[in-house]
């Protein structure tokens, strides 16, 4: 009995993996409203719990999170350009600094790295 | 058998959660708002300035939704303080300051324009001037600032409608405005910077900028006198001294250690602590600041009568549980301004800590929040001051990092740029644009 049961969900994973299933799921839940909306909210959020004591500082700024098409946005950088950006602005000796050039001097390379994966994999 | 069933619901939640992305977020938010089923708990905010309403925007945004947020204001609209000295100098129309709450309620956001007129923090309970009851969760004060015109001899309810304070921006702003541009040639503008802290530390300093711009060019005649209680500029001091120097040498005098304790409506006249007066024919007198009147009517302030006290790693008060107070009505940490830069920050890890305490996780043990600050030399250069602060739960409390933050070299067009786009940014993400 065990045995058909593991087959079953066996079956049931490789089925969900299918991107077209994948997309046809999100469709459906997205278009009829379905209840376990609610379930994945609250797994991205621990997901995120990290992070969100570094990121949302950024939103006042740079309005990622209200207007993607904002000229500050994060939201145009890959993950590579948003690090090198970063260290750019802590490292660099500027002889005329702006306020990011301060800035970035909070901040460590993990920090960076972290905040990095967060606006990217966000859009 | 176990490690298929796990396999298969988080293949199952990853689908779910990836599928955020197709539909968008308002939809799902207002969705979740409707189904009662989803809520996590309730927010009572009362205060639609930059804490309040960043707050409510955040909350929504991280919970999806599933927390019912109230937003209490008395008024329909909020007119921002920053970039309220541009009004004065004539340089942008009182309605480049005004912000609307329609797009948080279109977000899920229960406006409701009241005035609270008594809290029972430990009840969480809240009566308003229409004698509504409301009652949350969490209840989260953000009153901004009152301003302690008893401090001043004379300043009763008759002097205060000629003589402005301008530091909450809307009408108090376009009367400062009409009488400075009503003024004749050859007078004097005076203003009153009180003891700090105070909201805005540098905006003192920016406004004589920016009514010094206007005189130089309309009224080459006439002059501003800084009286400042303190005993040297409060931020900024070596950019606005260099900015005085270049640009408005005869139009700017600045006298330190002058505490404005007396005014004399008839007279014009203002007067110091040791008795000096001082007469001009536009008096714009800032009172010492202090925490908003409902947080005092409340029981929050814990400091000198003036501010309240919170636990940093939350910004719950430190007297009253699931009780949070945000913005410039707090006991600021160690070199933290009163800044609607910081009040939307504070707003950041009170919505973290709100909706971690209601999905029962644990609170944040470690975080970083920023200010930057512009202030316009003139209508088109700025210069800035910014910080980096760090939040630590092992030793509790907020603390500037000593590397990161600084001063910019000098006014610059691109200064005032950035300035621009960081108003537009901080409005957009405070009031969910």
């Amino acid at each position: 009995m065990s045995f058909h049961r593991a087959q079953f969900a066996e079956i049931c994973f490789l089925l969900l993996n299918n991107s077209i299933t994948k997309f046809l799921i999100a469709f459906t839940i997205n278009v009829f409203g379905l209840q376990p909306f609610a379930v994945a909210q609250e797994i991205d959020f621990e997901k995120k719990l990290d992070i969100l004591g570094l990121a949302p500082s950024c939103y006042s700024c740079h309005s990622t999170m209200s207007s993607p098409s904002s000229k500050m946005s994060l939201n145009n950088y890959d993950e590579k350009q948003f690090i090198v950006i970063f260290k750019r602005y802590r490292d660099q000796r500027e002889s005329n600094p702006n306020v990011m050039n301060y800035i970035a001097k909070g901040y460590t390379d993990l920090e960076i790295e972290s905040l990095a994966r967060y606006f990217t994999r966000k859009r | 058998m176990k490690r298929y069933r796990r396999q298969f619901l988080t293949t199952c939640l990853s689908i779910i959660g990836g599928s955020t992305s197709f539909a968008g977020y308002a939809t799902s938010e207002v969705r979740n708002r409707l189904n009662p089923l989803n809520q996590m708990g309730s927010v009572l905010i009362i205060g639609g300035g930059f804490a309040g309403s960043s707050l409510a925007n955040f909350i929504t945004f991280l919970s999806g939704g599933r927390i019912a947020v109230t937003l209490i204001d008395k008024n329909k609209t909020y007119y921002s303080c920053p970039m309220s000295n541009l009004v004065l100098g004539g340089t942008k129309p009182l309605s480049y300051l005004s912000q609307s709450y329609d797009s948080l309620v279109r977000k899920g956001v229960n406006f409701v324009q009241d005035e609270v007129v008594s809290i029972e923090p430990s009840k969480r309970n809240v009566k308003t001037l229409t004698g509504r009851n409301f009652t949350a969760d969490k209840l989260v004060v953000c009153p901004g600032i009152d301003l302690k015109f008893s401090a001043i001899d004379g300043m009763d309810e008759e002097a205060r409608r000629t003589i402005l304070h301008g530091w909450r921006a809307g009408n108090q702003t376009l009367g400062l405005n009409r009488q400075i541009t009503q003024m004749k040639d050859g007078g004097v503008v005076l203003i009153s910077v009180p003891n700090a802290p105070y909201r805005c530390p540098p905006g003192p300093y920016e406004r004589a900028c920016q009514v010094a711009m206007y005189l130089k060019k309309f009224k080459p005649r006439s002059k501003v006198i800084i009286l400042d209680a303190n005993a040297e500029i409060q931020s900024k001091k070596k950019l606005f001294l260099d900015a005085w120097d270049e640009h408005y040498k005869d139009y700017i005098e600045y006298i330190p250690n002058f505490e404005v304790v007396e005014v004399d409506k008839k007279k014009q006249a203002l007067y110091s602590q040791f008795g000096d007066e001082i007469i001009g024919q536009v008096l714009n007198v800032i009172p010492p600041n202090t925490a908003g009147r409902i947080a005092h009517k409340a029981g929050l302030v814990t400091d000198n009568n003036r501010w309240c006290g919170v636990k940093w790693q939350s910004m719950e008060s430190v007297l009253f549980k699931n009780v949070y107070v945000l913005g410039d009505a707090t006991l600021s940490a160690s070199k933290m301004p009163k800044s609607a830069h910081m009040a939307n920050q504070h707003s950041k890890v009170a919505a973290i800590d709100i909706v971690s305490s209601l999905s029962e996780r644990d609170p944040l043990k470690n975080y970083k929040i920023v200010n930057a600050c512009y202030s316009f030399i003139n209508q088109r250069e700025a210069v800035f001051v910014t910080r980096v602060y760090s939040f630590n739960s092992l030793d509790g409390t907020i603390k500037p990092i000593k590397s990161a933050g600084g001063l910019s070299n000098k006014p610059s067009v691109v200064g005032g740029t950035r300035a621009y786009l960081w108003a537009k940014n901080i409005w957009a993400d405070t009031f969910s644009y």
